[in-house]
C-alpha cells in the first residue's frame, strides 16, 4: 500500500502539482478563516486577540434565540429558498428541453442568447430596474395596471409581495444561465436512443419523457443536492438593496442581519455565532438530503 | 487518504493559530510599557498653557470623518491655520469619507491598530463604552482639570454634562460637542406665511386649525407651474413627523427615545391610547391627501430639496440654512389634544463622541490641550468661522461674521463653510453659543425658537451609558421593538393595518419586551438621582 502510494505520486506528480493550486486556495480562503469561528463564543476585543478574549460560551446563541424576530428572520431565509428552489429550480431544465426540441439552429442560439443575458446585470443594477418597474407611481407594471383599471400595487412597499419580487426576478435573471448545463447534458445524449423511440413509434412527449429526462437525472440530482445545501444562503445583496421599512418583516433574512449586527454595529461575536448557526444547518441539509439521493436515486456526491 | 489531508489541515491550521497569538501577546505587553513610558515622557514635553502647546513639533494620527458637503482636511484653512498655532502637526490619512463609513469605523476598531485621536468620528454610546473597557479608548477623567480647562469649566457650570459622558465604570471615554443655544437643540415647526395669505388663513395654532390649513393648501398650485406638486405637510421620514406630532400631543423626548418621565417614574408612551389617537389623526390626514405620499420612502435629500423648492405648507427643521425662509415662519406645537405641548429638544452634550483618545496615542496630555481650545469662545469661532481676513472678520460690536458670499452662497451656506472647518454636518467638538450661532441661527430661526421656548421641557436627559452587558440586551431589545414598531406604525398610518388591530400591537410590543426595556432605563435614571 505505501509503496504504491508513493508509485502513485511519482508518476502522477503533473497532477498532484496542478491539484495543490486549489488545494491552497481551500486552505487560505476556506479553512484558515475557519480559525475565527471561535469569536462566536467570545467578547472580542481585538487588543487581546482571537485566543485571549474573554470566554462568553453560549451567550450570542442565547441572545439570537431569545430574539422576537429570530422566527421570522429564519422562516423568510429558509421560506425564500424554498421558493426558489420550488419554482427556480424546474425553470432551467423546462427552458434546455424547449430549446432542445426547437427545430432551426438560428432560431435556437437566439433564443438561447436572450435568455442568459439578464444573468450578467449586477445586482445593484438589477434591484434599481426592479425599483424603476415596480414603482407605484411611474412603474411600467402599475400603469399596465392602471390601464387595466386595477389600482396600482406597491410592489416593494409591502410584505405581501417581497418573496414573490425576489423568487421571480431570480428566475428572470437565472434560469437562462443555469440552462446551459442541462443542453449539455442533453447533448451528450445518444441521438440512437431518440430513433429507437421513434421507431417504436414515441411521440414528442414520450420522447422528453422517457429519453430526455432519464438521460439527464443524474445532473438534475446533483445539481439538486447542491442547491439544497445552499437553502439557507441566499443573495445577501439582493436582499438588502430591496429592503425597506414597509416590508422588513418579509425581507430581514440571516445574511442582512450578520451584516447588521457585524459591519455596521460591530457585535463581532453576535454576527459570527448567527453565521456559524446557518453554516450548520446547511452542513446537515447537504448530508441528509445526500443520504436521501444515495438511497432513492442511487447517486450522490461522496 | 482523507484522513491525511484532514490532519494536515488541522495541522496547518494550529501552525497559523499559534503564530497569530503570539504576534498579538507580544504587541500587547510592548504596547502598554510603551504607553507608559511615553504618558511619563510627554507630561514634560507639553506647555501648561498658551501656544504653542509642544515646543518640539510632533504629529498626531487623526481618525474621522469628512462630512459629505465638506472638502478633504487639509486644504482647510482652519486646521492650517491651527497646526500653526499648536506645533501640533495633523495626518488625516484615516479621514474617511461620509459613503460605506459605518463598515470603515466597525473595521477598524477590529483592526488593533489605531490613530491616536478621534475627531468626527461618530462613536455611538455603545462604542464608547464597549472600546474604552476594552482599553482602546483611554479614560481622560483624570486629564481634564489640569489639560482641558474650558472643558472643566462647562463641566462645573452645568453638571448634566458630567452625566451625559461618565461611562458605568466611572471613566470617561469620549467628550462631547456643547450646543448652549437651544436654537441648535430642537426642531422648528416652519409654515408658508405666503400660502396662508393666498387662501386668506392664520397661523394655525389648535390641530383643528391645522387641519383647517392643511385642506385650504391641498390641491392650490401656488407656485403656478401647472403640475400639482405642492404638498401641505412633509417630514424627512414618517417617524420623524410621529415624533413632532407626539410632542402635540403632550409626551417628551427624553433618553434620546420614546420615554418621558413623571414624578420619577420612566415611562413609554409607545403603547399609550393617546399615541393611537395621534395616529388615528395623522392616518385620517393621510388619507385625506394632506401629508406626502412619498414620506415613508424619500431620502433626505429629496425632502430637503422639496423644502428649498418652497413646495411644502408646513414642515419641520431645525434651522433655515437649507431653504430660503423668507416665507416661512416658525410656530408653536399645536394646542386642542392634550394639556401641555412638549418640544423633542436635545440635551446641552447634544453629541456625544465627538472626540476620544486612542491607546495608541503617544502624546494623551498634549492631544487633550490640542481640543480643549475648541470648547473655548476664541477657539469656537476658529472651529465654526474659520481664519480671521481669509473667511470671516469682525464686526464693530465685536461679533464674528462671516465673509461675504458665504451664507448667501448658490450652493448653499453649509458646502461653503465646508471648505474651511469641519462643522457642517455636525459631529464636531465645538462649542454653540449665541456668539457663534450666525449661521444656524439666522433671525428668521432665532424668531421660530422664541414659538417653542415655552414648550422646552425642564429636565432633558440624554441616551445614558449603559454597560456592555446590559447594552447588548437593550440592543437586542430595541432592534427588535424598533423595527416592529416602525412598520406597525406605517401601515396604520397608510390604512394597511386597521386600527381594530391596536390591542394586538400594543400585546406584541409586550411580547417582545418593552417593560423590560423600559425598566433599563429605569434603572439608568434612578442611579443618576
Amino acid at each position: 500500500m505505501k509503496k504504491s502510494f508513493r508509485k502513485t505520486v511519482i508518476s502522477k506528480w503533473q497532477l498532484l502539482v496542478m491539484f495543490l493550486v486549489p488545494l491552497i486556495w481551500y486552505i487560505v480562503f476556506c479553512y484558515v478563516p475557519m480559525y475565527g469561528i471561535q469569536l462566536a463564543f467570545r467578547n472580542y476585543n481585538p487588543r487581546l486577540g482571537y485566543l485571549d478574549s474573554p470566554w462568553v460560551g453560549l451567550r450570542y446563541f442565547q441572545q439570537f434565540f431569545s430574539s422576537y424576530y429570530n422566527r421570522d428572520i429564519i422562516w423568510n431565509t429558509v421560506s425564500i429558498s424554498l421558493y426558489s428552489i420550488l419554482f427556480g429550480f424546474p425553470m432551467p431544465i423546462l427552458l434546455a428541453i424547449i430549446l432542445n426540441e426547437l427545430p432551426g439552429i438560428h432560431f435556437k442560439k437566439i433564443l438561447q442568447n436572450l435568455t442568459y443575458v439578464p444573468h450578467f446585470i449586477s445586482t445593484v443594477v438589477l434591484c434599481g430596474m426592479l425599483y424603476l418597474f415596480l414603482s407605484p407611481q411611474y412603474g411600467v407594471l402599475n400603469t399596465f395596471l392602471n390601464f387595466l383599471g386595477v389600482e396600482s400595487v406597491g410592489f416593494l412597499e409591502s410584505n405581501k409581495y417581497f418573496k414573490a419580487v425576489y423568487v421571480l426576478s431570480d428566475i428572470w435573471q437565472e434560469s437562462g444561465w443555469n440552462s446551459v448545463i442541462y443542453i449539455a447534458a442533453l447533448a451528450g445524449i445518444d441521438p440512437e436512443l431518440y430513433e429507437a423511440a421513434k421507431i417504436d413509434g414515441a411521440g414528442r412527449l414520450k420522447r422528453i419523457i422517457h429519453v430526455s429526462l432519464p438521460g439527464i437525472t443524474p445532473t438534475i440530482v446533483t445539481l439538486l443536492i447542491l442547491r439544497i445545501g445552499q437553502v439557507m444562503t441566499i443573495g445577501f445583496e439582493k436582499a438588502y438593496l430591496l429592503q425597506n421599512d414597509l416590508n422588513i418583516r418579509s425581507s430581514e433574512i440571516i445574511s442582512t442581519l450578520v451584516y447588521k449586527q457585524g459591519i455596521l454595529q460591530g457585535n463581532y461575536g453576535y454576527a459570527t455565532a448567527v453565521g456559524l448557526f446557518n453554516s450548520v444547518i446547511n452542513l446537515t441539509l447537504i448530508i441528509l438530503t445526500n443520504k436521501i439521493c444515495k438511497k432513492y436515486f442511487e447517486i450522490s456526491l461522496w | 487518504m482523507k484522513k491525511k489531508w484532514l490532519v494536515s489541515t488541522m495541522l496547518c491550521v494550529s501552525l497559523i493559530a499559534g503564530c497569530l497569538t503570539g504576534c498579538g501577546g507580544s504587541r500587547n505587553e510592548s504596547g502598554t510599557a510603551n504607553d507608559k513610558a511615553a504618558a511619563g515622557k510627554t507630561a514634560d514635553v507639553v506647555n501648561q498653557d498658551g501656544f504653542p502647546i509642544v515646543n518640539e513639533e510632533i504629529t498626531l494620527r487623526v481618525f474621522g470623518q469628512q462630512g459629505a458637503v465638506q472638502q478633504p482636511w487639509d486644504t482647510m484653512s482652519m486646521w492650517k491655520k491651527y497646526q500653526e498655532m499648536t506645533n501640533i502637526k495633523l495626518d488625516f490619512t484615516d479621514v474617511l469619507s461620509a459613503e460605506g463609513y459605518d463598515e470603515k469605523k466597525s473595521l477598524m476598531w477590529a483592526s488593533d491598530e489605531y490613530d491616536d485621536v478621534f475627531v468626527r468620528a461618530f462613536l455611538s454610546n455603545s462604542e464608547i463604552v464597549k472600546y474604552g473597557s476594552m482599553g482602546i479608548l483611554i479614560p481622560l477623567e483624570d486629564m481634564l482639570e489640569q489639560y482641558a480647562p474650558n472643558m472643566s469649566k462647562h463641566i462645573k457650570e452645568n453638571p448634566a454634562i458630567l452625566s451625559r459622558i461618565t461611562a458605568p465604570d466611572g471613566h470617561i471615554y469620549a467628550l462631547p460637542a456643547l450646543i448652549d443655544l437651544t436654537a441648535a437643540r430642537d426642531e422648528k415647526f416652519w409654515i408658508n406665511k405666503s400660502w396662508l395669505e393666498k387662501v386668506g388663513m392664520e397661523a394655525p395654532k389648535s390641530i383643528e386649525d391645522l387641519e383647517k390649513v392643511l385642506r385650504a393648501f391641498k390641491d392650490v398650485d401656488f407656485n403656478e407651474n401647472g403640475t400639482n406638486d405642492e404638498v401641505p405637510m412633509s417630514a424627512s421620514d414618517a417617524q420623524t413627523l410621529i415624533r413632532r406630532f407626539a410632542g402635540v400631543w403632550g409626551h417628551q423626548w427624553q433618553f434620546d427615545t420614546w420615554l418621558e418621565v413623571k414624578d420619577g417614574k420612566v415611562t413609554t408612551y409607545l403603547t399609550d391610547d393617546s399615541f393611537k389617537e395621534e395616529l388615528m389623526w395623522l392616518h385620517d390626514m393621510y388619507a385625506e391627501g394632506l401629508i406626502d405620499e412619498e414620506i415613508f420612502t424619500q431620502e433626505y435629500a429629496k425632502y430637503i430639496s422639496k423644502a428649498s423648492g418652497q413646495l411644502l405648507g408646513l414642515f419641520f427643521n431645525q434651522a433655515d440654512d437649507a431653504f430660503d425662509s423668507t416665507d416661512y415662519i416658525g410656530i408653536a406645537p399645536f394646542t386642542g389634544v392634550a394639556d401641555n405641548q412638549y418640544v423633542q429638544s436635545a440635551p446641552i452634550a447634544r453629541d456625544n463622541g465627538v472626540f476620544a483618545i486612542s491607546c495608541d496615542c503617544k502624546y494623551p496630555e498634549a492631544a487633550l490641550r490640542w481640543i480643549d481650545y475648541f470648547y473655548s469662545d476664541e477657539g469656537s469661532i476658529l472651529l465654526r468661522y474659520g481664519v480671521e481676513g481669509e473667511n470671516m472678520y469682525f464686526d464693530e460690536t465685536g461679533h464674528p461674521r462671516y465673509n461675504d458670499g458665504i451664507l448667501d452662497s448658490p450652493n448653499g451656506s453649509g458646502t461653503e463653510i465646508g471648505k474651511f472647518t469641519i462643522w457642517p454636518g455636525g459631529g464636531a467638538p465645538q462649542l454653540v453659543n449665541e456668539m457663534n450661532c450666525e449661521a444656524i441661527a439666522s433671525a428668521n430661526t432665532l424668531a421660530a425658537q422664541v414659538a417653542l421656548d415655552p414648550h422646552v421641557p425642564k429636565d432633558i436627559y440624554s441616551a445614558p451609558l449603559f454597560t456592555d452587558e446590559v447594552n447588548d440586551r437593550v440592543s437586542v431589545l430595541w432592534t427588535d421593538i424598533e423595527s416592529y414598531m416602525k412598520t406597525t406604525t406605517a401601515l396604520l398610518i397608510r390604512g394597511e393595518e386597521s386600527f381594530d388591530e391596536w390591542d394586538t400591537y400594543v400585546q406584541t410590543l409586550k411580547d417582545i419586551g418593552i417593560d423590560e426595556w423600559v425598566s433599563i432605563y429605569q434603572e439608568a435614571y434612578d442611579k443618576l438621582q
